[in-house]
């Protein structure tokens, strides 16, 4: 009997509150990452050209996707740093265990991943008007934007930068277990996508087939679903994972 | 989705050397704290917002919409086009307009095609014979009908009749660039958006020219006859 009761859900409240201000500075590299994406889209994301020897077309495509692109990575590095020591320990300043410690970072990177996926989705609004206000085009090819769309795209951006912070957590608990996850990841993954270019052997983990599992899913629903799994899948690894380790 | 190939390699370069400087940081590397980083974040949501709906409300007068789904359908049509003149039918065409008209005099027995560009090739002229020799050749442009125009000033190929010669002029060399507003992968991918690749064959008109001799005269140089 205690005078003070310790409730699971009020110290992960509380701890998913204190790493709301404490990480504040992850938002800051995400408005950097979104700016320098935004800058390297400014001349366009893609581009085609055709001709028939009279009349020469070239177009420019603009949209968002480097931008998600770049918040996904940022969303990778983020959960990694996240899991270092020098952040481990801060959670030390509550009661804690490694339980609550990582359902609050989990919260903290929902809440990072909604905050990066909804403005890596708006900012291709923000090329586009960029390029229809300040490039000199006479005309301009547009597909359909319907307003829904925008909700189907921040929901798959959402679950797309979840999916890579779920991925960066798990590698950045691999790293605490061991160091040795230091050479052997990027020795796996290098090494994976060398016996991927050639033909005699087959590669241990076919990464082609891992990103055909979630961008060929054509149903928001089951994309959410494929994604949940995962996600689910890796931060349980995570928890798994460090309750195997000493305290501190 | 494609673009999301196209940036895995680098997505797989940054991942791997973020992972390394990280792992290797000696715990000391943390986030980057700034002041007032709360009202930046504020300002930059509102400002992207903001975007948005204005991008809704911009004034269409520019904007060509295009259906991707029907992007290269025209390709596969100018066979068809071409055979379809050489049988004479062009007029009842679904997609082929007639574009233009001329009329000229002629009192020669032939009358020679030629023409200045190198691109003019047999396959683009097509004659029929009149019934009657009313001393008019008749000239008619026929196009085929683009999936979007983009440029309503392109003339293509004109005719003039100079010293009983039929003279095809190729339209002077022009260039057209344009932006395309794509939605980004993580909507295409459950639209099913195609990529949007624009050929010309989407944004030309392709042409004919379907002229009409009287009777006795005959049309020499690279023309094909209808029906024959």
């Amino acid at each position: 009997m205690y005078l003070t009761e310790v409730n699971t859900l009020q110290i992960i409240r509380k701890q998913y509150q204190f790493k709301l201000k404490a990480y504040v500075g992850a938002f800051t590299s995400l408005l950097v990452m979104q700016v320098t994406a935004i800058l390297f889209s400014l001349g366009g994301t893609g581009g085609m050209s055709s001709s028939d020897g009279y009349l020469y077309i070239s177009g420019t495509q603009y949209n968002g996707s480097i931008v998600i692109a770049f918040t996904m990575l940022w969303a990778f590095i983020s959960s990694i740093l996240i899991t270092t020591k020098a952040y481990r320990n801060d959670d030390f300043t509550f009661v804690t265990n490694r339980f609550t410690s990582h359902v609050s970072n989990i919260y903290f990177l929902l809440a990072a991943s909604i905050f990066g996926g909804i403005t890596a989705m708006l900012s291709g609004y923000l090329l586009k008007l960029i390029a229809y206000l300040f490039y000199n085009y006479d005309a301009i090819l547009v597909t359909e934007h319907a307003i829904s769309s925008i909700l189907v795209g921040a929901t798959s951006t959402i679950f797309y930068i979840l999916l890579f912070s779920a991925l960066g957590y798990v590698i950045g608990v691999l790293v605490q277990l061991s160091k040795l996850f230091i050479i052997l990841i990027p020795a796996f993954v290098i090494g994976n996508l060398f016996l991927q270019a050639g033909e005699r052997v087959s590669p241990l983990v076919d990464f082609n087939k891992v990103v055909h599992f979630y961008i060929s899913e054509s149903s928001i629903l089951l994309f959410m679903v494929k994604v949940s799994v995962t996600i689910l899948v890796l931060f349980s690894l995570s928890i798994f994972i460090t309750n195997r380790m000493e305290v501190k | 989705m494609s673009d999301l190939f196209v940036f895995i390699p680098l997505i797989i370069i940054v991942m791997l050397a973020g992972f390394i400087v990280i792992a290797m940081g000696k715990n000391s590397i943390r986030f980057v704290k700034v002041p007032h980083i709360r009202w930046f974040l504020t300002g930059y949501l509102s400002i992207l917002i903001i975007v948005t709906v204005v991008f809704y409300f911009l004034p269409e007068d520019k904007f060509a919409s295009i259906d991707p789904s029907e992007l290269g359908a025209r390709e596969p049509l100018q066979q068809e086009f071409r055979s379809t003149a050489h049988e004479g039918n062009l007029s009842e065409t679904e997609h082929v307009y007639m574009k233009e008209k001329w009329e000229f005099s002629s009192e020669g027995k032939t009358v020679q095609v030629v023409s200045d560009s190198e691109a003019f090739d047999r396959g683009m002229v097509f004659a029929e014979t009149k019934d009657s020799n009313d001393g008019k050749i008749e000239v008619i442009k026929y196009a085929l009908r683009p999936t979007f125009k983009i440029d309503e000033d392109y003339e293509g190929f004109q005719v003039e009749f100079v010293d009983n010669k039929l003279k095809v002029i190729a339209p002077t060399q022009t260039s057209f660039e344009y932006p395309i507003f794509q939605n980004e992968f993580t909507i295409t991918q459950f639209t099913g958006e195609q990529g949007g690749h624009v050929s010309i064959y989407d944004v030309l008109e392709i042409e004919v020219i379907h002229v009409r001799v009287p009777k006795g005269v005959e049309l020499i140089g690279e023309v094909l006859y209808v029906n024959d």
